[in-house]
């Protein structure tokens, strides 16, 4: 090998080595903030899990006793674990199916649509609390919009003031935002080649055909991308709607009692209970953790194409 | 291939135990092990008394700046800032800084015990001050007190006893707050309408004054209800009664003979006492004197349609909003004087052993700061206490009673808590005076629970209150009773088993 050629292979090396660097420095931020704002809290909260903490000055290692209260003392789990369960059962699918049905109607080259999409994106830009006032209102079982529709046909609710009823209501208020998995949905059926649609017509697919055929396949990849942060939202859902109502945001009867809700409460609001709401959060964590292996574990459906 | 996999799983470990003995070194739970918490000869521990050494005459020159943690409200923010001038008359190059509490009190602390930037002074209520001594964050301020009752310059005897004891440990121990008003529980009500429904309101004979009794007010409950219904306000109440708030409802508890707590720590909520509170609650919502707890609906005392407001809010502020009403500005504008239109009485007196709900907020100091702060903290509290003090907090616009008992006449000389208002304010000072003062302290059982022990009572009264029974008083019987049973079951779930 010449000179030349040894120079000239350094140089190449330098000059990846400076691009690679480049890379770790863009990334370092992002890596940093991860680090920082999640991988340390993370493992924070398993620390503090371990120790009967007030978050203030007293800590006592107690081991895993924490983790074993949540199932065998703790009254107010069985509750919140079914509520959150449930909301998630209902929710997601509730506003996967319909932002995608929503999506598909305004996915069309008709004149005015884009004012149909800005109207169902615009609830999402509007603030949660506003929108709690809002809904509060809506609802509100004896001046209440809705119940005076609903009276005209001689029926009437108490909606969020009854455990029967409040956590219907909040899925109910999921609807507000289905704009939001609506834009996702647009964008990827955006990437699905129009040839396709083209042939499908010249073939003599109806519009029903090409959506089953064509569009439900080849946008499941973003189903499965909405599908595993619906599940992630819905098991973390804080209710800010009912907290600005005023009730606690725990609900009638504690019907709309959620786990992140009572993390909060027993971190924040109960003296001396910082490590159980630890434990409390990392058994959330896990099994949220467990319901993503699933949905990737049975992924198969999903179809990757170019 | 296979190695340069395993050196990738190895540096993926290794980066992974690194981040976790990091987190493990730098995170650990403040205090470490089973140490006991903070420093007990400044707060006084578990159970002891604060025995650090004080310095009760500090330079009056010495430049300094307190940081003051106040609650979010304007109003709040503006006293802590007037007491600062005016303490500043005294200490010159004191200044003060405010950091403001956003929404719970425990939580905001906890940031800012959590990020070593605890503020010198913080303001907390009769619960909040429980929970934070507990958690060992708040001094202790007996060696002050003692210090300065030795050296003559502070005497406890000044201030309502059942208002100072608020801001002990268990109501009765270290001092943990500096409570700074007497908040009590009062009637406030509108003249006008109690005056249009033919209420005598002529103070030789009304019934409407204080230590009137629960009977007295039913009477004229009885008697503006009629005057609603006969007038087209049938759809609306007439109190904005605040059932659910534990001023209210544990002052008609304890009224009607009703216990919390019985011997050997065992719930003693199930009782003939309870029902009878809990009826009385539940006749004014049957007759429609007050809404259901389900519901959005009030009286709206404040939009000047309810007659009655059960609250402990000064009544400068109550005043300033009943203003603002459109029927009031023109009563207002026709000539008459605000005492015309609307007034204060003491809460109705239940029973032969009457309570009547009481409350405080204050300032604790913070058991981190150092020696010097902590003495000019001490300072302020002192200022906070007295009688310039206290006319600095009516004059900046809500007239909250002073904690002293010697300004109680809010029209003597060099007492401004009356701000020229012609009200009955000596409402809010009649039940501590006849010893009625009545404190939520069925909490102390275990005050880091509070809230829970609360929310099992007030579920309880609610459940019964709004319940509609199906098949006559066997029926609501036997829900009171199950409601009862249930109330007691969590009382001491929240108090000993959670």
């Amino acid at each position: 090998m010449t000179a030349n050629a040894v120079k000239k292979r350094k140089r190449v090396a330098k000059r990846e080595t400076v691009r690679r660097l480049q890379g770790v420095l863009f990334t370092l931020p992002v890596i940093v903030g991860i680090v920082v704002f999640s991988y340390i809290p993370a493992v924070q909260a398993f620390i503090y899990s371990l120790f009967k903490y007030d978050g203030f000055k007293t800590a006592q290692y107690i081991g895993f006793k924490n983790y074993a209260d949540l199932f065998s003392v703790d009254r107010e789990t069985g509750k919140v674990f079914l509520n959150t369960f449930l909301y998630a059962f209902v929710s997601v699918p509730l506003s996967l199916v319909l932002g995608y049905l929503v999506a598909l109607l305004v996915n069309n080259k008709l004149r005015g649509v884009s004012a149909f999409r800005t109207l169902f994106y615009l609830p999402v830009i509007i603030p949660g609390v506003a929108a709690a006032v809002l809904w509060r209102d809506l609802f509100n079982s004896e001046f209440g919009v809705i119940n005076r529709i609903f009276g005209a046909f001689g029926a009437h609710s108490l909606f969020f003031e009854s455990e029967k009823t409040a956590l219907a209501t909040l899925l109910f208020t999921g609807v507000w935002g289905v704009g939001g998995s609506m834009i996702i949905w647009l964008a990827a059926f955006k990437n699905i080649p129009a040839e396709l649609y083209e042939s499908a017509k010249i073939d003599g697919a109806n519009a029903f055909t090409r959506v089953v055929k064509i569009t439900l396949p080849l946008s499941t990849p973003m189903i499965f991308y909405n599908l595993v942060l619906s599940v992630i939202g819905s098991l973390q859902v804080f209710n800010t709607f009912i907290i600005a109502g005023g009730s606690g945001g725990r609900g009638p009867e504690n019907s709309l009692y959620f786990i992140a809700l009572k993390i909060y409460n027993d971190a924040f609001t109960r003296g001396g209970r910082m490590g159980y709401a630890s434990a409390l959060g990392m058994a959330l964590f896990a099994v949220i953790g467990l319901l993503i292996l699933l949905v990737f574990k049975t992924n198969k459906w999903v179809t990757y194409t170019e | 291939m296979k190695i340069l996999r395993f050196k990738r799983f190895g540096v993926s470990l290794l980066c992974m135990c690194l981040v976790l003995i990091m987190s493990a070194c730098i995170l650990l739970p403040t205090g470490s092990v089973d140490d006991g918490g903070g420093d007990d000869s400044v707060t006084g521990g578990d159970d002891g008394t604060p025995t650090y050494a004080v310095e009760i005459n500090p330079d009056k020159n010495a430049a300094l700046e307190l940081t003051v943690s106040v609650s979010g409200d304007a109003h709040e923010r503006k006293i802590i800032e007037e007491l600062g001038k005016g303490f500043q008359k005294e200490y010159p190059n004191i200044t003060f800084k405010i950091d403001p509490i956003s929404g719970n009190i425990y939580d905001t602390v906890m940031g800012y015990y959590r990020a070593n930037r605890m503020p010198d002074l913080l303001m907390a209520n009769s619960f909040s001050m429980l929970t934070l001594g507990a958690a060992k964050v708040v001094a202790g301020l007996d060696p002050y007190i003692e210090a300065e009752t030795q050296n003559g310059t502070f005497d406890a005897d000044d201030y309502y006893a059942d208002f100072w004891k608020l801001g002990q440990r268990n109501f009765d121990g270290t001092q943990w707050m500096v409570p700074r008003a007497a908040d009590q529980v009062v009637v406030h009500y509108n003249k006008s309408i109690l005056r249009a429904a033919g209420v005598d309101l002529d103070p030789a004979t009304t019934k409407v004054k204080n230590g009137w009794t629960w009977r007295d007010f039913l009477d004229v409950c009885a008697r503006v209800r009629s005057y609603y219904d006969g007038h087209g306000m049938g759809n609306l109440y007439l109190i904005d009664s605040y059932l659910n708030w534990e001023a209210n409802f544990n002052a008609i508890l304890r009224s009607c003979g009703a216990e919390y707590w019985g011997e050997g720590d065992a719930g003693a909520i199930v009782s003939e006492n309870t029902k009878t509170a809990l009826n009385l609650m539940k006749d004014l919502v049957e007759k429609k004197y007050t809404a259901k707890f389900s519901g959005a609906s009030q009286a709206n005392f404040d939009g000047g349609q309810g007659a009655f407001l059960f609250h402990s809010r000064a009544s400068s502020l109550t005043w300033n909003i009943l203003k603002e009403v459109t029927a009031v500005k023109n009563e207002l504008g026709g000539g008459a004087a605000p005492e015309d239109i609307y007034d204060v009485a003491t809460f109705p007196l239940i029973g032969d052993s009457p309570k009547i709900g009481a409350g405080a907020a204050g300032y604790c100091v913070a058991a981190t700061i150092d020696a010097s702060r902590r003495d000019y903290a001490w300072q302020f509290l002192k200022f906070m206490l007295s009688r310039d003090g206290q006319n600095i907090i009516a004059e900046c616009g809500a007239n909250y009673p002073p904690i002293r008992k010697d300004m109680a006449d809010p029209t003597a000389e060099g007492v401004s808590w009356g701000l020229n208002l012609g009200f009955n304010l000596d409402a809010y000072t009649w039940a501590a005076r006849q010893g009625y003062a009545c404190a939520t302290d069925f909490i102390l059982k275990r005050p880091a629970m509070a809230q829970d022990l609360i929310d099992a009572v007030n579920t309880m009264i609610k459940n019964y209150v709004d319940y509609t029974p199906a098949q006559g008083s066997a029926d609501a019987n036997a829900k009171l009773d199950r409601e009862m049973q249930y109330c007691r079951e969590s009382l001491e779930y929240w108090a000993f088993d959670a």
